[in-house]
């Protein structure tokens, strides 16, 4: 509750008073939820870095211009934001190049995952098998356990009823599940 | 299985590299961002309400705020202002003159009353706050003035700039009301051309007072003024006039017509004036007439081409700019001779007036008083600045007397001319020479 507040009073100074420390701000929160967002759509660190940039940007031209549009959430509307330009990025891509193996690969043997994660391998699995889910279903895995949002806030984001939501994350779990097992059986 | 994966999931964020964000990159897109945005930020501006509503609107539903908390506040402010109880700083301010530091605080709580009914009340309500408060100024700048404090002038000026500011507002809101209720215009005209008389008699009176004065500045201003009050008041019976053949109202020709006979008394009044402050102009001179005075005049060309002639050949004729040394005696014989013309033009005038009322030509007998009415405050201003001359020469600039017959210095430039006075309709076509201050 207090963050929503908090987030709502950064809005009211950059709508209003138009102060740019206050979008600092904001920019703080949202950052790496971005990023991750995106990445997980685009696959590749420099494509991920321009894109989120470019969502910031258009963020706050929005939240200068259109100041007789109503905003529910700062999230919702950052979310649609990137989503969108995601959707224009695709458009204007010949192919997607995905690099993600790629990237997994070269990791350095040396580099240090938290204990809980028993090895790289494990990370690299379970983002290869995200990127087997259709769009939906990444983003709803994504913005619900490593974003930490909460169910309002996905539909929100999605456009979608909360009952539809929850039903979709559980579809996207099970989806995730069958591909983690058809995995472990083929080994 | 799915908790062991939702496990997996929920530690992706703590891992660096790929799905996480560069920190390093994090920092210096901020520094970037910030940058560009900082760019687009306009420049601060001034209190308006509106960001109130839209600052509310961030926290609550729009519909609250715009349907309910909006109206509701505009209605308990009105109320504010109409009871006594919060017109404590506003009585307190009401006395408060220009130059006070508590005039700052009856500006603000006058501006807060405009946006309050311009908000919610009809445009007759706005014409006359805004008739108010030109009536406050020019209050306001007749106390300054009977102070006589020594920035008095100042002061006045202040007052007198915000009067013509109201009166020029309250003629665009009789627009507006002319436009969204005919039926009320003859109401609001009336009652637009009656205040522009009141103030215009307290200005007369701030006239009186700063006539044995030596502060001719505020002089000429309360002329500007005068100018602007009687504007004010021809455009609320254009107003009426129009609106009639729009056929938008009926309007009572006799209203009309007792209207007009109001401004053509104004004329009456504004000539007799003129014979005044040029009985004054001579009087200041007594005993003195022998100074000389340098003046930089403009002439004409004489009066002896007719009015079709003089149509023809006013838009490239030219005059030319000579520097003339001149007594004070002989400056006002010559303004006396033209002011007498020019009394002569609207007494001309205003017979043509009353023949175009007894034939019912409302419109045109509106548009010759009219045109009478400026040539009458054109002459009375050039008056006073002639007056403000002369007092300039008598408290300073006394020419030798041994100077007085050496021939006059002459540079000629060629400019081209307009006509001070709008006399083409006249028998005679009278160019008054307009006197320039000494630079």
């Amino acid at each position: 509750m207090q963050r929503k507040i908090n987030e709502k009073w950064l809005v009211y100074r950059v709508r209003v008073r138009k102060e740019p420390e206050a979008y600092g701000k904001l920019y703080d929160l949202y950052i790496e939820k971005i990023y991750r967002f995106v990445y997980f759509k685009v696959g590749v660190k420099e494509e991920a870095e321009d894109l989120t940039s470019a969502i910031f940007l258009k963020v706050w031209n929005y939240l200068i211009e259109q100041t007789e549009k109503e905003i529910d959430s700062f999230s919702g509307l950052v979310y649609k934001v990137a989503r969108n330009i995601i959707i224009d990025h695709y458009r204007n891509k010949a192919t997607h190049r995905s690099t993600t193996l790629e990237e997994i690969e070269n990791l350095p043997d040396n580099s240090r995952i938290i204990e809980k994660i028993e090895s790289a391998q494990e990370v690299q699995q379970l983002e290869k098998l995200i990127k087997k889910l259709k769009q939906d279903y990444q983003e709803v895995l994504t913005l619900r356990f490593v974003d930490d949002l909460s169910i309002s806030e996905i539909a929100e984001i999605l456009g979608r009823s909360q009952i539809s939501t929850r039903v979709m994350l559980h579809r996207a779990l099970k989806k995730l599940k069958d591909l983690a097992e058809i995995k472990e059986s083929r080994k | 299985m799915p908790q062991q994966i939702i496990s997996q999931l929920k530690e992706l964020k703590n891992v660096k590299g790929r799905v996480n964000p560069d920190h390093f990159w994090v920092e210096k897109n901020r520094e970037i961002l910030l940058q560009q945005i900082s760019q687009t930020v306009p420049d601060k501006k001034s209190f308006i309400w509106s960001d109130v509503w839209d600052g509310m609107a961030i926290f609550l539903p729009n519909r609250l705020v715009y349907g309910v908390i909006r109206p509701v506040t505009a209605l308990l402010l009105i109320g504010a202002v109409a009871t006594s109880g919060w017109i404590a700083s506003v009585s307190a301010t009401e006395s408060c003159l220009p130059g006070q530091v508590c005039y700052g605080v009856k500006m603000a709580v006058e501006k807060t009353q405009e946006l309050v009914v311009t908000a919610t009340s009809s445009g007759e309500e706005t014409t006359q706050m805004h008739l108010d408060f030109a009536q406050k100024r020019a209050n306001e700048a007749k106390k300054v003035v009977e102070n006589k404090k020594p920035d008095a002038s100042k002061q006045a000026k202040v007052a007198i700039d915000k009067m013509e500011k109201s009166i020029k507002t309250a003629s665009e809101t009789l627009k507006d009301v002319s436009n969204s209720k005919p039926e009320k215009v003859l109401a609001v005209a009336q009652n637009v051309t009656t205040k522009t008389k009141e103030i215009s008699e307290t200005l007369k009176e701030i006239s009186d007072t700063l006539k044995n004065t030596e502060n001719q500045t505020t002089e000429v201003n309360v002329a500007d003024a005068k100018s602007v009050l009687k504007e004010a008041g021809f455009q609320a019976m254009e107003t009426i006039v129009q609106t009639k053949e729009e056929g938008k109202v009926v309007v009572d020709e006799q209203a009309l017509k007792d209207l007009i006979k109001n401004e053509i008394n104004n004329v009456l009044t504004d000539s007799q004036d003129l014979q005044t402050n040029v009985e004054a102009l001579a009087k200041s001179i007594e005993n003195k007439g022998e100074l000389m005075i340098e003046l930089p005049t403009m002439t004409a060309p004489v009066n002896t081409t007719t009015v079709a002639e003089a149509e023809t050949q006013t838009s490239s004729s030219t005059v030319t700019t000579t520097v003339q040394t001149i007594s004070l005696t002989a400056l006002t014989t010559d303004i006396t001779k033209k002011v007498e013309g020019v009394q002569a033009i609207i007494k001309t005038d205003l017979e043509a007036v009353a023949v175009l009322m007894e034939n019912n030509q409302v419109k045109e007998a509106l548009q010759k008083v009219k045109e009478t009415s400026q040539l009458a405050q054109e002459t009375n201003k050039i008056v006073s600045e002639v007056q403000k001359l002369i007092n300039q020469k008598l408290k300073i600039n006394i020419i030798p007397e041994e100077n007085i017959n050496q021939p006059a210095s002459s540079t000629t430039t060629s400019v081209p001319v307009e006509p001070v006075f709008n006399t083409t309709t006249s028998p005679t076509n009278t160019v008054v020479t307009k006197i320039e201050e000494i630079k």
